[in-house]
């Protein structure tokens, strides 16, 4: 009883849409868009750091998926498994738009050591329009989140965000835990730098 | 006491990833280093405001985007009855499975020739065999720019009145390759092509395939030819096909004295008699490719050697280094067509060689290299 009602209330598993998707029910497939929807969408622009392309990605994620959902025999989370065609997308994006001078990159001000080219930011990202209508804390964590490399803004958001465990994101990223580890914890740290110093330029405090 | 690692359990406390007694070691550190523990605060403030301000919403109309793009698009045209089906084996599995390396010469104004061949990428590697197909493909832009190319071919008036004489033509994959990749021994098994039925997404796809076959097409085809769907696909201007690995089964690894051998490859490869093509006849063959890194260099001078440029990779291998079993990727070298056979002899120094070819007037044509790593070896 009590696994039906959870199943009222958080709607089929990911293997019951995968199955019925099997089965030719697109129902099941939307259901797995809508759900996954946000999750992809966020890793994206997070990665590329600019709206309407990760919009872009997004879609092409899900289009990849529809392709090769068949394929997926549940041996691993169907998560982890979109968040490794988001990271490849991604990856493939940002060097494709690296190839063709897209998405230059150029180091931030200020900062003052040259041997962190990790800390650098892309000359289009969201922009100040598009973070308009965002509150004052989302505006400061994303940008915080841009000054990080992709890598470590992937980690952070599948850890704080997403709540994926270390193993989970040592799969999706190909890591080992230990990697992931200690890799989260530099990208906190230095997140965790950024906002004060942002904070404190802002007169937040 | 600060230890080495100490700053990590700062994290692995945050995340409740330490063990009870190392979480209660670090707990008491925290109340007598006060350095410490502002450390941990900041980290802890760090992680609430991304959880809080982290999180990204896609625009209200993405689902509705998606399927209508889905729909419209990604689904073969003038198949109604898409949905009612099961889906069976994926067709792509069958297409990379069984032709692992296809070649796409693409020269403006000249026509397309579309090449089956095979291609083994024996992988020297310690970690695991990836337990789903390994995610891959991106958007057809990212893969060069032959969409744009094949449109242009596609109007041609003179190709369009060629289409219909090469009806008969289909980019087609032998049974003995697919039976050969299938007997390797890595555990991987290649699934059986689906019933091409009536009606079927097969049908279409391979009708595709047929239409889109190029004017300078030589191929003879197989008996019963395995339909190139990637390259049906690729003509939609959409996605590559998703990596479609092979199911793995867990049958024990090949040992290691037992590499699959190109010579293997060359003695099953059907012969094409009565092909015109300006090159011989061969087969595709790559051998011990370690890492994408590998590959993407081995490419890059294959590509210099011609006076080519490996243009985009899909990098759709893996991510990170290594290559498994059953991953597959797409890579492109643009080459001066003057250049072809230059190529064609860098390629089989490296111990591939072409299966098939057409020939090619002038321009830049751009060579895909789709690869499928069929042997994962310890």
């Amino acid at each position: 009883m009590l696994l039906m009602l959870l199943a009222m209330v958080s709607g089929p598993s990911d293997s019951e849409l995968v199955r019925r998707f099997k089965g030719g029910d697109r129902r099941a497939y939307e259901e797995i868009v809508r759900r996954y929807q946000h999750r992809v969408f966020t890793m994206c622009l997070r990665w590329l750091r600019h709206e309407a392309i990760a919009e872009e990605v997004a879609q092409d994620v899900f289009f990849a998926l529809f392709r090769s959902l068949a394929d997926f025999r549940g041996e691993s989370q169907l998560s982890t498994w979109i968040y490794r065609v988001v990271i490849n997308h991604c990856k493939n994006k940002k060097m494709y738009r690296f190839r063709r001078s897209e998405d230059r990159h150029e180091p931030l001000e200020g900062l003052g050591r040259d041997d962190e080219p990790q800390r650098q930011i892309a000359s289009e990202g969201p922009g100040t329009d598009a973070l308009l209508h965002k509150s004052e804390a989302e505006v400061l964590v994303q940008r915080a989140l841009e000054r990080l490399d992709e890598e470590q803004r992937a980690i952070i958001v599948m850890r704080d965000v997403e709540d994926l465990s270390y193993e989970e994101i040592g799969e999706i990223l190909e890591l080992p835990r230990g990697t992931v580890k200690s890799r989260l914890h530099r990208a906190r740290a230095e997140l965790a730098l950024i906002l004060s110093e942002n904070l404190v330029a802002q007169d937040v405090f | 006491m600060e230890t080495p690692d100490s700053n990590e359990r700062l994290s692995a406390l945050l995340d409740n990833e330490l063990s009870d007694a190392e979480r209660r070691a670090l707990e008491k550190e925290l109340e007598s280093d006060s350095a410490l523990r502002a450390e941990f605060e900041a980290l802890r403030g760090a992680r609430e405001m991304v959880r809080a301000h982290g999180r990204s919403y896609a625009p209200a109309d993405f689902v509705e985007k998606v399927m209508s793009k889905v729909e419209n698009e990604v689904i073969p045209a003038n198949n109604s009855n898409f949905w009612r089906r099961p889906f069976g084996v994926p067709i792509e599995a069958v297409a990379v499975a069984a032709a692992a390396l296809m070649v796409v010469f693409g020269s403006l104004g000249t026509g397309v020739v579309l090449v089956g061949g095979q291609q083994a990428v024996e992988a020297v590697m310690d970690a695991e065999a990836p337990s789903e197909p390994a995610p891959m493909a991106t958007s057809p832009e990212e893969r060069g720019a032959e969409p744009p190319e094949l449109e242009v071919l596609a109007a041609d008036p003179q190709v369009q009145a060629e289409k219909s004489s090469n009806a008969d033509k289909k980019v087609s994959f032998s049974e003995p390759m697919k039976d050969e990749i299938a007997s390797t021994g890595s555990g991987l098994a290649i699934p059986a092509a689906p019933a091409n039925a009536p009606g079927d997404r097969l049908e279409d796809e391979t009708k595709e395939v047929q239409l889109l076959s190029p004017a300078t097409e030589t191929v003879k085809s197989d008996p019963a030819p395995p339909p190139d769907t990637s390259r049906a696909y690729e003509e939609r201007d959409d996605v590559i096909p998703e990596a479609t690995k092979p199911s793995k089964t867990k049958s024990p690894p090949e040992p290691k004295s037992a590499p699959r051998a190109s010579a293997d490859h060359t003695e099953s490869a059907p012969a094409s008699a009565g092909s015109k093509n300006s090159w011989p006849e061969s087969q595709w063959t790559y051998r011990l490719v370690t890492t994408n890194a590998a590959i993407l260099g081995d490419l890059n001078g294959i590509a210099k050697k011609s006076g080519g440029v490996l243009r985009d990779s899909a990098l759709n291998v893996v991510q990170g280094g290594s290559v498994q079993a059953g991953d597959t990727g797409t890579y492109y070298i643009e080459v001066d067509a003057k250049r072809l056979k230059d190529l064609d002899r860098s390629l089989k120094a490296f111990g591939a060689t072409v299966n098939t070819s057409g020939s090619t007037e002038s321009g830049n044509v751009l060579v895909r290299i789709s690869i499928l790593v069929i042997l994962q070896q310890k």
